[in-house]
């Protein structure tokens, strides 16, 4: 690569990664105006300086790449890398001004949590935290679920060149229209649309469990960003259970199982075709797998006699695994009974619920279902190959969107998704033992950040390790962006290197 | 014998102060023996089991919402950085008035009641069904104030930020291409 070509390439990806700061410094908007309602200075000053701090930053980024070049597809993947990094360091920074954070580092932990809708946390004092901070904290949740990139390519980026590269980047390959732009602005529509509702639909039940008409309000609006993200932050340190009712359990269970299914079948749902929802291998795939944990856990809990009752057992066991299975992360029990009450068979059912993840093109993570359903399909296509004739052809059909013919590229991609998460979840757990914490409860956290899913055994706290923390931090970035991104970024700074070498010689 | 008998009234009355004391010793050991322990709410919820059912006195903060149910309401106590949820009579619940939020220090609260780990009533939860509360201090608001530098800087990089913007959309506005046809 020459020299030219480099900074070329530099420029583009600083020009995006501005705009895209640039969209997320507008995002302080919304919880000024809750600190200004308020009537709350201090937080108000706050918003305000990270507003104009990462206005700057965006602007001088865009202002010293621009050089009139549109991105192309290898601009747009690294450009999604880069700017989550820039974009986690700068929206930690009102976490950090709250003073409700050890570390900055522990602010930046809790930011790329809520971007990749992972739900860990180290904030201290939650139970005192200000409403605009917790309504920041929620908004990235619920922008982060979409996809922040998504988000500046619907209101900034327009059709760029390199449109699709961002889009695929941000971990979502599914075009609901043959434009990106379109598609994001269609991913955003849906978004709203249920954001509305799902608000409505919360506020009505925290008003009838006792909480009064404004906080109801602030409730409804978080915990349904967090739900609909799959995220898993929630203004209370108790989290779900905070609240003490089986109705808002169920609402918030609802919305996280809607919000792990793929936009594009929110689309065809929305168009009226609804058979999809049952044909659909992604939903097939959830339905098996939630149907086969769901046993096991239940095996596990009723062996030990956790729970005394029926209704117990459907509230904590069958929420938690949900919650696992959509990556969600609320929870209705304490993290330390996970550790000493749930016993391993129920324990490695949420782990291995939190690694298969959701859907495709959806807010949640992990291997997702299209991937768990495409490797099913190539293991009965191996093995009727293995029980037919040597001369015979196996064709392997699913339906996805209409009927489709199971191909060698897609069993492979999804092969290398997949070997590439149990390779950082390996790491992560690697990294829990080595700080010194129990196997299990290792494998447990690290299942969790990799599979951006929050439920936690109480091991993500602010004492943990400085290295553990910024493992976690790695984990839940690649999870999400699902590495063609990173892979891409990888490649593009080595290319840079070689450059330079070339260069010198 | 006047001597003696003011003698023997005096040695009575000594022996029933003696007698007395006793008895208000004997009675308070008693009453502290039949006090339910007080447990740390964190080491109540890391040692569930080993609580489950018991009649138990916890302190703690009321922090959130009391939120009413019919003619019982649930607070939630935090100490130490761990919540429970405390389900309460109304009359108990009235009791509370300040409730710890940003910007406010709720009540703090000793409540004496049953532990449950897994409470058969409340669909599994880990709470306490409270027999008697005792507000051991009122709460009061804080005043949480903006710091002044802070808010200069605040300004001040707001205008930098829309300077440097409105400047970068003049000098993208002459060097952007074209976009080519049919985008």
């Amino acid at each position: 690569m020459k020299k030219n070509d480099s900074l070329k390439d530099m420029r583009i990806i600083l020009y995006y990664t501005g705009n895209i700061l640039v969209g997320v410094a507008l995002l302080n908007i919304i919880p000024l105006l809750t600190a200004l309602i308020e009537r709350d200075a201090a937080s108000a000053a706050d918003f305000t300086l990270s507003l104009g701090a990462t206005l700057t930053l965006g602007a001088a980024l865009s202002l010293l790449g621009n050089n009139g070049e549109r991105a192309g597809w290898k601009h747009g993947m690294v450009t999604v890398a880069f700017s989550w990094i820039v974009a986690m360091v700068a929206a930690a920074l009102p976490h950090w001004l709250s003073g409700h954070f050890g570390s900055y580092l522990d602010c930046v932990f809790d930011v790329m949590s809520g971007f990749t809708t992972t739900g860990l946390t180290l904030v201290q004092d939650l139970d005192h935290v200000s409403d605009s901070l917790n309504m920041w904290r929620h908004l990235i949740t619920f922008v982060g679920g979409q996809g922040i990139v998504v988000l500046a390519l619907a209101l900034f980026v327009g059709e760029a060149g390199g449109g699709y590269g961002f889009y695929v980047g941000e971990g979502k390959d599914e075009r609901l229209f043959p434009s990106v732009l379109h598609t994001a602005k269609a991913i955003w529509r849906i978004s709203l649309l249920y954001l509305v509702l799902g608000t409505l639909a919360m506020w009505i039940v925290c008003i009838s469990i006792g909480l009064n008409t404004g906080r109801g309000f602030l409730h409804a609006l978080w915990i349904f960003m967090s739900s609909w993200s799959t995220g898993g932050f929630a203004p209370m340190s108790q989290n779900m259970l905070y609240y003490h009712s089986r109705l808002f359990e169920l609402v918030t269970f609802i919305f996280f199982i809607i919000g792990s299914f793929n936009f594009a079948l929110h689309a065809a749902v929305l168009k009226g075709e609804r058979k999809e929802l049952l044909r659909n291998l992604e939903t097939m795939s959830f339905g098996t797998t939630m149907s086969l944990l769901s046993f096991f856990t239940a095996w596990g809990l009723v062996r030990l006699h956790v729970y005394p009752n029926l209704v117990a057992l459907i509230g904590k066991g069958f929420y938690q695994l949900a919650s696992a299975h959509t990556t969600t992360g609320l929870m209705t029990i304490y993290p330390q009974q996970f550790a000493t009450e749930w016993g391993d068979t129920a324990l490695l059912a949420v782990i291995i619920a939190m690694m298969f993840g959701g859907s495709a093109c959806s807010t949640a993570g992990g291997f997702k279902g299209l991937r768990v359903g495409i490797l099913f399909k190539a293991l009965v296509q191996d093995t009727r190959r293995l029980l037919g004739t040597s001369k015979s052809i196996v064709i392997q059909k699913y339906h996805y969107h209409g009927e489709r013919t199971l191909g060698e590229q897609q069993v492979r991609s999804a092969a290398l998704v997949v070997l590439m998460y149990m390779g950082i979840f390996a790491m992560g757990t690697l990294a829990g033992c080595m700080a010194g914490y129990p196997f299990l409860l290792s494998v447990f956290e690290s299942a969790s950040a990799t599979g951006n899913v929050g439920l936690t055994v109480g091991l993500s706290s602010p004492s943990m390790p400085a290295f553990l923390k910024i493992v976690y931090i790695f984990n839940m970035w690649a999870g999400r962006l699902e590495f063609m991104a990173i892979l891409a970024s990888m490649g593009f700074v080595a290319s840079l290197f070689r450059g330079g070498r070339r260069a010198r010689a | 014998m006047p001597g003696l008998k003011s003698w023997i009234r005096r040695g009575m009355e000594m022996l029933l102060c003696v007698a007395l004391v006793f008895a208000t010793a004997a009675q308070a050991a008693r009453t502290e023996g039949d006090a339910p322990p007080s447990v740390p709410i964190a080491q109540l919820v890391a040692r569930a089991k080993e609580y489950d059912g018991k009649i138990l006195t916890v302190e703690g903060e009321a922090i959130g919402d009391l939120m009413k149910r019919g003619n019982h309401a649930w607070v939630n106590l935090l100490e130490d950085g761990v919540a429970i949820g405390v389900w309460l009579t109304e009359e108990q619940a009235s009791q509370i008035h300040e409730l710890g939020r940003y910007g406010n220090s709720g009540d703090l609260i000793q409540v004496r009641g049953t532990f449950h780990r897994a409470c058969p009533d409340h669909g599994g939860d880990l709470d306490m069904h409270a027999a008697a509360i005792q507000i051991l201090r009122r709460g009061s608001k804080k005043t949480v104030e903006a710091k002044p530098g802070r808010l200069a800087a605040s300004i001040g990089l707001c205008i930098l930020g829309d300077c440097s913007r409105s400047y970068g959309g003049a000098v993208s506005g002459k060097l952007r291409a074209p976009d080519p046809p049919g985008i």
